[in-house]
């Protein structure tokens, strides 16, 4: 058995190979690779064998002109003649192609010959009426569209109606605060009066202090002098009779007074 | 009241939306909830998402179920395709998660119904070789992981790019190239009898 003196491609080098997928300078090392290598090519001629035996993409629900089949499924040794759908089983020969053209010519030419001249009116009320009928859809949904359009403008009203409520609004607060104000004036100056009545009242009573105390100095006095005439101790005579002058403490004395 | 202008979208007919590509399309469906566009983008996909989740589940029932799973998650996740990706890419995504999930709710005492096709061959022996070669293919795909499956299913099925497989699964190129590899050989064992009944043949 050959085998090849350079190191084995794995499968990933090999699968982008049988695939066409691989850049060229790969392909050309594998190429000959293939060539040298009995091993790799008998495992990848057993890849080819496995690859034609399934099912080809022409016998699916698919679009034919979608499939690309890859060159090697063609020529897969002794297997894909028979597998595959889209290689053709039965090979035919030039002489059967050349009578089917021959054939398809003079096909051609004869119906050309015998057919009649088209009905040109009638080919032109057709494509007047389908002409018609297809501008009608476009108009009616161009209609529609505009519809459409209109209704959402009406969201242009929302606008309008949040700046008129909100003059209602403003007139309203205002209304509001000079009414506000009004009544601030009021209170102030209910509140200025209150304040002179206090301010009148802490006078009286101020001026009736200075009078109280001047009566109690006055008084004092008199009650030393008197306790000089009468030769007794002024200060005994003042600690004990100094709450005896208070108003509401009233004796004797301050009867006397 | 003012009327404000006109901002009228162009009115769309599929014959317009056929020369548009299948991510301008999406684009449309996610600005203006779209459906004649996505009905486009069905038309074109349906086909190849149908044979990927008959492939991935392995009955026609269930595959038109995943299918139908595919599309509705793909108009209710629209906004979430930012035209960053391929459109194909996106879609395939969904396809494998929504046939997954079938094959998860599906219960184990259903089984696997094969998939089973119809031979329009001419030749009634030819035509039972082909019914007997795709039930041992569609037996031999059963077995394998939901991975493999998965890569056999995108590249021989669907004939994607190794490159795209990885976009769309989101690994490494080269585990791709593994994971096929991998499973042609889990398929190799699998259609052994298959091909020794075949060469007895």
């Amino acid at each position: 058995m050959k085998t090849a003196d350079s190191k084995h491609p794995d499968d990933a080098e090999w699968m982008l190979w049988l695939y066409n997928e691989s850049d060229v300078e790969q392909s050309a090392f594998l190429n000959s690779h293939y060539a040298e290598c009995d091993h790799c090519r008998c495992r990848v001629d057993r890849w080819k064998t496995t690859l034609a035996k399934l099912s080809s993409p022409a016998e699916l629900p698919l679009d034919s002109t979608d499939v690309t089949i890859p060159t090697w499924m063609e020529t897969s040794a002794g297997h894909s003649s028979k597998s595959i759908a889209v290689v053709p089983r039965r090979s035919v020969s030039s002489t059967q192609l050349a009578i089917a053209a021959l054939v398809v010519v003079l096909a051609f030419f004869t119906g050309r010959s015998f057919s009649t001249q088209p009905d040109l009116e009638q080919l032109r009320t057709e494509l007047k009426s389908e002409l018609q009928s297809q501008l009608k859809q476009e108009l009616n949904l161009s209609i529609q569209s505009e519809i459409r359009q209109l209704r959402t403008g009406e969201t242009d009203l929302v606008p309008l109606i949040q700046s008129e409520s909100g003059r209602v609004v403003s007139a309203t607060l205002s209304n509001w605060v000079q009414k506000n104000s009004e009544h601030e004036k009021q209170l102030e100056s209910v509140l200025t009066g209150i304040l002179d009545n206090q301010v009148n009242l802490r006078r009286d009573l101020e001026t009736l202090a200075i009078e109280a105390e001047a009566q109690i100095l006055k008084t004092r006095r008199e009650l030393l002098r008197l306790s000089a005439a009468g030769n007794s101790d002024p200060a005994q005579l003042l600690d004990g009779g100094a709450t005896d002058v208070l108003p509401g403490n009233s004796n004797g004395r301050e009867k006397e007074f | 009241m003012t009327i404000p202008p006109t901002n009228s979208k162009p009115i769309f007919q599929t014959s317009v939306l056929a020369d548009w590509t299948d991510e301008a399309v999406m684009l449309r469906v996610c600005e203006f909830k779209d459906t004649v566009a996505f009905g486009e983008l069905v038309w074109r996909w349906q086909s190849r998402i149908q044979v990927l989740c008959l492939r991935m589940t392995g009955n026609w029932q269930d595959a038109e179920d995943a299918m139908q799973e595919t599309f509705a998650r793909a108009f209710s996740g629209r906004a979430q395709f930012r035209g960053e990706s391929r459109f194909s890419t996106w879609l395939w995504r969904i396809a494998i998660r929504s046939s997954s999930d079938i094959c998860r709710r599906r219960r184990p005492a259903d089984g696997l119904e094969t998939v089973t096709s119809v031979s329009n061959d001419p030749d009634p022996s030819i035509a039972a070789d082909n019914l007997e070669r795709r039930d041992a293919v569609a037996t031999a795909l059963d077995r394998l992981s939901e991975d493999l499956r998965i890569v056999v299913t995108l590249k021989h099925f669907q004939q994607l790019k190794f490159r795209e497989i990885a976009d769309v699964l989101g690994i490494p190129v080269g585990t791709v190239c593994s994971r096929m590899a991998e499973a042609i050989n889990q398929l190799e064992e699998s259609l052994k009898s298959y091909q020794i009944k075949e060469r007895e043949s």
